[in-house]
Parts: C-alpha cells; structure tokens; sequence
C-alpha cells in the first residue's frame, strides 16, 4: 500500500524501487545459500553428487580398459584386482562400462529436465499470466497427459522408437525428449499456480499501477520470485528422470546397447545365469541409480527448507 | 452434491475423447502392427488378415470404429490371445486387484503408524531415521528392489518362491490353495510396500506436523483433554483431510496393476499382461488397457473430491 | 489467600538464532473473583506467562527456570502432567485471540462443547449435548440447538468468540485467563464480548487474567493492572491509581497514545523507537532507549520493580526519584 501513497506524491522512482525492494524480499538466494550450507545431509548429497559427476568424467581416461575393448579370454570374471568389478558377457570391464553409463545417465536425466523446465515453464508462465484461452488451451493439454498413465505412455513411446529403428548413437536425444514429454505438465502446473498467485500479490499490483512495461514487470518482477519452486521441483525432476529412464533402459526400450546406461546394464539380470551367479554384472549399476537418486531427492529437500523456510517449524 | 457429480461426469466426456484420440493415433501411427510382426505370414494372407481386422481402411475410420465399439463397451479382439479384450482384463484383473488391495492396506496402515509418530517426535533420532528411510524408499528402482528380494529371499535362502501365484503344477484347493497363493505374494507384497510407503509416509508425516500446530490442538489440550483424544481426536482429523484426497487418487490404482514388478515376480495380473501384448504388438489389448487406465484416473480424481467433500464440513461442491 | 502467584517466573527460548528471553523475573497474583489485566505491546511476554501457567508451553524448546507459579498453593510447575491437565479446562479455563481458528473445523460446535464436560464432569455423552446447548444459551446465543450442530465456518467471529467463552466456563473455573479476547473482532461485537465478560465475572465470582495490549479493554474489566515492556514488569498498581497517576514513562506514554473521547488533542503522542531486540536485551533498564526520562545510567543498570504506596509498584529510577 505504502507504494501506491508515494505513486500519487510523484516520487515514482521511489516507488519503483520499493517494488522492486518487496518483490525481491521474496527470494534472498543468499540467505537460503547459508541455510543450506548448515543442512548436513543436503551437503553430504551435494558433495557426493559433484564426486559422482567428477568420477563419470574423468574416471574412463584413468582406466586401464578401453569402454568398449572386449576380450575374449576373460569373460564373466568376478571382480578381481584387475577389473574391480569384473567383466560383462564380452570380457568388457564393468567399472569402465558403470562410469561410462553414468555419463549417458547423468546426461540424459539432467537433458530432459532442462528441456521439460524450457517447455513447462515457459508455458505455465504463460498460462499463469495470460489466462484466457492460452491458459484454457495449456491446462487442457496438460491435463490430458496427465490423465495417461506415465509408465505405459513411457513404454508405448519407448516401443515406438523400436518400431522406427532409430539409431542407438542418436535414440538416446530422442528418450531425452520422450521423459521430458512425460514431466513438464506437473511443472506447468506448479509454475502457473504460482503466478496467479503471485499476480495477486500487492508488488504486482504496485508495478502495474506504476505503468511499467510488461516486460518489465514479467521479467523484473514477477518471474524472479518463480525461481525458488522451480529449482526446487527441477531438481527433484532429475531424480524422476533417471528413474524413468532406467525403468525404459531396463525393459529394453529406452538407451539401447551399446550405449550403455545404467538401466540397460541391468538388463542381464533378465537372464537367469547371470542373474544368480554373477551378481557384479547388475548390482553396481542397480546401487548406482539409486546412490545418485536418493541423493538428488535430499539435495532437492534441503533446497526446498532453504528457499521456503515456512516448511519448517 | 447431485448436480456437482453430473456436471464432472459430463466434463468426463471430452478429457476421455481427447485420451482415446491420443492413445488411438499413437498406436496407429506406429509403424508395424500384429500381422507385420509374424514373419510367418504369407504375403496374401497378411492381406487377408489385415482386411479382417480392418487395418487397411484409413485411420480416421478406423478410430470411428473403435471409438463406436467402445461405447458399446467393446474394447476389441485380443490378437495374441484370440478373445475379447473385456474378457481378457476381467480374466487378469482380479489377481492384480489382490495384489494391490492388500498392498494398498499394508502401507496405508504403516505409513499412517511411521508418518504419525514420527510427527509426535520431530527432529528425533527416530524422526530422522524415518526421513531418511523414506528418502531411501523413494530412490529405489522398482526392479533393483525386486531383484534383489528375489535373489536374497528366493534364490539364495530359498525361503520363498521365486515368482507366479502358484507352484507350477500346483492342484492344491481350499484352505492350501489359499495358503500358497499368499507365500507367492509374500516378496511382490513386499517390494510394493517398501516403495510405496515412502512418499506415503513422508506426506503424513508432514500433515500431520502442520495440525499439530493448529490454533485448535492447543485449544483441546486449554480444555484439559487427554493427550491422546487431543491428537487422535482434533489433530489427526485436520491431519486426516489432505490425505483423504490422495486415497480417492490410489484407489484405481487398485485396478491397474503393477507393470514392473508383476512381470519380474510373474504375477498373472494386469501389469503383466500389458507387457506382454506389447512384445506381441497386440495393439486392441494395449489400446483397450491404456484407455481403461485413462478412465481409472479420470474416476479417480472425482472421487477424491467428492470424497474431501464428505469429510470436510467446510467444502460444499458446486 | 491469593488465587493465583507468580513468583519470579522467568521462561527463555532456544532458538536457531539463540536464546530469547521472553519473561523475566515476572510476579504478580491475582486474588479470588479479582480482575487482574496485564497489559503491552506484542512480543512483550504476556502470552508466554499465559501458556507457562497452562503448561502449554512447547517442551522442549522453552524454558522455565527458577521460579513458581501457585494456584490455590499449589505449585502447577512442579505438578505431574495428569493433574495440570485435569486442571486445565476445569478449575482454570483459556480463551484465545482467533476465535476462527481456536475452534476445531472439523467437529461440530456441540462436539467441542461436550469435551470438557465428559472430561472434567464425567458426564454422559447425552447430558452433555443438553448441558452444551444451556451454554450457548447462556453466552446469548439464540436457537441453541440448530448451533450446537453447526460447524465453526458456519458461524460469525462474535458468535465464535461467544462459543469459546461457552467452553471456557462449563466447568465453572475458579480462573479465566483471556488472552486478546476482543482483539479480532469488530468494534461493535467487541463492547458485546466485553460485557458478557463483565455479567459472567459478576455472576460466577471467577478471577480473571485479561492479556491485552488495548487500555480501553482494562479499564473497562480490570481491577488492577500489571505493566509489561520486553519480558518484564514494569509498573503494577489498582486500575484507577494507574491510569489516574502512572509512574513509568512507558505506562505515560501508553495512555498518551490513547485517544481519549471528549478531550480534543491536536494529535496523538506516540512512543518514538521500536521494542529491542530480544535475542539481545541491553543490560540496563530495556525502555532506556525509547524513554524521555532517560538518565545516565539506566543504559547500565537495571531498576527493580519497587513499591511506591499501598500497592503501587514500579521499575524505574526517574519514577523511585520523584517519590524519595
């Protein structure tokens, strides 16, 4: 209110900067930074992560096998001490083949999030600020793949791309842009609900009353305050992905071979041998999908006590 | 109460038009049906086959037809199993629904035991024992989770069957029958569980935290009510409504099966089937299960809120 | 005998940001039928006593330290929680400043009435419910029995507040502590609910504890008043000698900032500053950096609440130097 009593002095600098002051009271990305460093877990799960992301990269150049050099005469050996986690059906060696997959995981997790965020956010915001028929059309569409069923959807696509016989060098973009198909309606929604109710909020109506242009207040005022759900819902997104994509690696219809993945790594516990005997072949990938998911999952909690202190008591 | 179901159930119409279109066209524009997947096929008699279930006419017609079947309540022909698709869910659907019934009552009952104590203690040892153990229940890839019981508990010790719902062979009736069918269930029952608590848990938990620190809890506790009526009676009913919403959303979940884990335990349900008839491209069963899936979740978010509507004296539908 | 002391209670809370101390060092009683108000702005401690008597201070995070509070001599800090709980409700009752959420949405009006009878009472379900629906009577509530089956968001503010007052006196409580009772509601029902409040007092001879930050309210319902300024006492005294003669410049510059009806003042008085911190009171007296009788040391040293007549009580040097 204090804003629109100085608007009619005249003094609309002031006013403006006022606005701007309550609209970025909201997300003091510092403050949450430190409350964030005192999360012991959450750092625990970050400094893992970042070791994770560091051992995928540069971990292969270390090793002593080539990713894809197979060797006949050593084939489905246990771990040893000089392949730490044996070898697959080909003599390849499987920690080699684990950070490799990891790569391919990581990627394309991270991928399809960034473009779900690109396409649910920019038509939640869009939806949230436009309304009407905009809102009406993107609610709808978004409604309706809601509707479906997420994991037979994911199947059926990932059966589609089969059926078309891409190939694997380039399938893996396409299963980015499949999982992203899958996640950015519930972030569309979350985005647009914030808005509207961001719009209702008196910084807003004090942009509007100071006739500032709607770019600027679209892009100075009220996007920013979105920032906090959307890193929050994002990096919880990454989590679902990776999961996604192992569930469709593991069925045989996400990332085939020879990419590896960690889900299509597991596949050979489909065969029995191997799946009783030879437990090397599918337990590391298995117990690395889920070190890095739980991981993700606590880094996004903390994030979330960080930027939204009022979930906490 | 009357008129908001009617009005819902006519706004059904067009969110389920709009589903069948989208799973129609994207089967139908997937390359390679039933017939082209059986190499051995004859040519003629592909063409034969084709013209028999209508996979020559153009695709427009085709979905004319279907969606005129299914209002009859036809959801088509089974390719792989050569019986109607109604018949074949109704053959499957019931062992899926045991499955998920008793699935859906077990983390029910925990999750509401584990997510309301820990809320009574919070930031204890237990408490963070809870978070992270639901964390951990959230991370786990379904198949990882079933592997590994399966390894640990049917392969390894051999305490439990390995998969299916009865002992190969099996002619045991009654009392026995019954008695095998739940050590079948024993290790699906379990991964589903421990993975659905998790999310479960956390929300209760939550939920219930945020009654505790209602305005009217303190109230019953001014009043001189027993600790336990205070949060028995006024903090788990306010605690209670956000979470009856989410049951009315699991309960055609009940129906649909469980896609991962029937197939990795074998379990004759649903979710396996569907599995199957994808290797198969039997597209009538796909088509006719995704819908119904479809339909499931439509229902189930209208019971969820005519559900929230009879327990909270607040809402009254419109 | 007094109804109720309190005896040098002091309650501090551990939070992320360190220690608040929220009540220092507080005394004061409040005899059978007697009125005491208790009197200050937000934050100043008044509700944290409140809470401390009812025992309903979060546990762990609280604390109580070296001190009493007896009701009818018995000390409630060193009493098992079974018997402070069958107090609660019972021999000391607590309405609250949000009547709208003080109730539970969930149970009907009735239901909530009922509680406290089966409790306290021990009476059957059935007489409760006729027991309930006298209540809401009594408070001056028509048609009883269609309310009594209503829910809270049925019901108006005023009609609510009358409801927890209901509640509050079913048991006939020797004690009534009414935390901001009229500070939610319009202006008009407030006159209302103080009224109801005065016939009750009158006809039930219970004590009260009246907490508000609205003198208007305390002149209306108190006989004596208790001062509080950040976690402290700081002037106590019988109603008319403290609004007639207040002593403490805080106490001065409450009436000031009082509009008074009739007397044309160009403008209200206002106390200039804002309350301190309290993660971190100054050592000397906490009002030095507000008060317009500020002296050297005050910054340094802390005045201590002294008597100055019968039963006229303050903490300040500039108000112990007049009186010397």
């Amino acid at each position: 209110m204090t804003t629109l009593i100085l608007r009619l002095f005249g003094q609309r600098r002031r006013a403006e900067q006022l606005a701007g002051r309550l609209a970025h009271a909201h997300s003091p990305l510092a403050e949450a930074l430190r409350r964030l460093a005192r999360n012991r877990l959450a750092m625990a799960a970050a400094l893992f992560l970042a070791l994770l992301v560091l051992l995928c990269l540069i971990g292969p150049y270390f090793s002593p096998w080539r990713n894809d050099a197979t060797d006949a005469l050593m084939i489905n050996r246990p771990p040893s001490a000089s392949h730490w986690l044996g070898t697959d059906f080909l003599g390849r060696d499987v920690l080699t083949r684990l950070l490799m997959a990891g790569r391919i995981s990581l990627t394309v997790g991270f991928a399809s999030v960034v473009l779900s965020v690109a396409v649910g956010y920019t038509l939640g915001a869009l939806a949230g600020y436009l309304g009407g028929v905009v809102d009406l059309a993107v609610m709808l569409l978004a409604d309706l793949l809601m509707t479906l069923p997420s994991l037979p959807l994911l199947i059926i696509m990932g059966a589609v791309l089969s059926e078309l016989k891409v190939p694997p060098d380039y399938r893996i973009y396409l299963v980015m842009v499949i999982l992203s198909l899958i996640g950015w309606p519930t972030l569309a929604r979350l985005i647009r609900g914030q808005v509207l109710s961001l719009r209702e909020r008196d910084f807003m109506l004090a942009t509007e009353v100071l006739g500032l242009s709607t770019r600027r207040r679209l892009f100075r005022h009220l996007l920013p305050n979105t920032v906090p759900l959307l890193i929050v819902v994002a990096t919880m997104g990454v989590a679902n992905a990776i999961l996604n994509e192992a569930y469709l690696s593991y069925l045989g219809l996400g990332v085939v071979p020879p990419t590896p993945s960690w889900g299509n790594m597991m596949d050979t516990a489909n065969s029995l041998i191997d799946f009783q005997r030879r437990p090397w072949l599918w337990m590391p990938p298995g117990l690395a999908i889920f070190a890095t998911v739980i991981a993700i999952n606590l880094l996004g909690d903390g994030l979330r006590d960080a930027l939204d202190p009022k979930m906490k008591p | 109460m009357r008129q908001f179901i009617l009005r819902r159930l006519l706004m059904m119409v067009p969110t389920l038009l709009g589903a069948s279109a989208v799973i129609f066209f994207l089967f139908a524009l997937t390359p390679g049906d039933f017939v082209d997947g059986n190499y051995m096929l004859t040519e003629a008699r592909s063409r034969e086959l084709k013209a028999l279930y209508g996979l020559d006419q153009p695709v427009l017609q085709r979905y004319l037809t279907w969606l005129g079947q299914l209002l009859h309540g036809d959801l088509g022909f089974s390719l792989q199993y050569q019986i109607p698709v109604t018949q074949l869910l109704d053959q499957y659907l019931w062992h899926s629904f045991l499955l998920s019934l008793t699935v859906l009552l077990l983390y029910w009952g925990l999750s509401l035991a584990i997510g309301i104590s820990s809320a009574l203690r919070p930031y204890s040892w237990y408490d963070r024992l809870v978070t992270l153990a639901v964390f951990a229940a959230m991370s786990f890839p379904v198949f990882f989770l079933c592997l590994l019981l399966i390894k640990w508990f049917a392969v390894d010790l051999q305490w439990l069957p390995v998969g299916g719902m009865q002992s190969t062979g099996s002619e045991a009736t009654g009392l026995a029958r019954i008695g095998e069918i739940a050590l079948h269930m024993v290790l699906p029952v379990l991964a589903l569980v421990m993975l659905q608590s998790g999310s479960l848990t956390r929300y209760v938990r939550a939920s219930m935290l945020e009654a505790l620190r209602l305005d009217c809890v303190r109230t019953a506790r001014a009043k001189g009510l027993k600790e336990r009526t205070v949060i028995l009676r006024h903090a788990l009913r306010n605690a209670l409504l956000p979470l009856i919403t989410l049951l009315g959303l699991e309960l055609p979940g009940l129906f649909s099966g469980a896609i991962i884990t029937e197939k990795l335990f074998n379990w004759p349900g649903v979710g396996h089937i569907h599995v199957d008839s994808l290797a198969a491209r039997d597209y009538p069963v796909l088509m006719g299960f995704t819908l119904f899936l479809a339909v499931l979740t439509i229902v189930g978010n209208l019971l969820a809120d005519i559900l929230y509507a009879a327990v909270d004296p607040r809402v009254r539908l419109r | 005998m007094k109804l109720l002391e309190f005896d040098q209670l002091s309650v501090a809370f551990d939070t992320e940001a360190g220690t608040v101390r929220a009540v220092q060092d507080v005394s004061f009683d409040v005899a059978a039928g007697e009125v005491l108000g208790v009197v200050g702005e937000s934050g100043c401690g008044k509700s944290v006593s409140a809470l401390a008597l009812m025992g309903l201070l979060p546990r762990p995070a609280a604390r109580i330290a070296g001190s009493a509070i007896r009701f009818g001599g018995r000390s409630l800090l060193d009493l098992p929680a079974d018997e402070l709980r069958q107090l609660r409700g019972n021999e000391i009752a607590m309405i609250f400043q949000e009547p709208m959420s003080a109730l539970n949405p969930v149970l009907s009006i009735g239901e909530q009435l009922c509680e406290p009878l089966i409790a306290h009472r021990r009476l059957t379900p059935r007489a409760a419910w006729a027991q309930a629906e006298a209540l809401i009577a009594r408070v001056g509530i028509a048609r009883p029995a269609e309310i009594a089956r209503a829910f809270p968001h049925q019901l108006s503010g005023g009609m609510l507040q009358r409801v927890m007052i209901a509640m509050a006196i079913s048991c006939a409580p020797r004690l009534l502590i009414a935390d901001e009772p009229t500070t939610a509601l319009d202006v008009t029902i407030q006159a209302q609910i103080l009224e109801l409040l005065r016939e009750l007092r009158r006809e039930q001879q219970m004590a009260m504890l009246l907490i508000t930050h609205d003198l208007g309210v305390i002149a209306e319902l108190a006989d004596r008043v208790a001062v509080m300024y950040a976690g402290r006492v700081v002037e106590q005294g019988p109603v008319r000698e403290l609004f007639r003669n207040p002593r403490h410049p805080y106490t001065r510059g409450l009436l000031a900032s009082r509009p008074v009806p009739g007397r044309r003042l160009a403008r209200l008085a206002a106390i200039p500053g804002q309350v301190p911190d309290p993660l971190s009171l100054p050592p000397g007296c906490a009002f030095a950096a507000r008060c317009p009788e500020r002296r050297t040391d005050c910054e340094q040293r802390r005045p201590a609440l002294r008597r100055l007549d019968a039963d006229h009580r303050v903490a300040c040097f500039a108000a112990e130097g007049v009186s010397a």
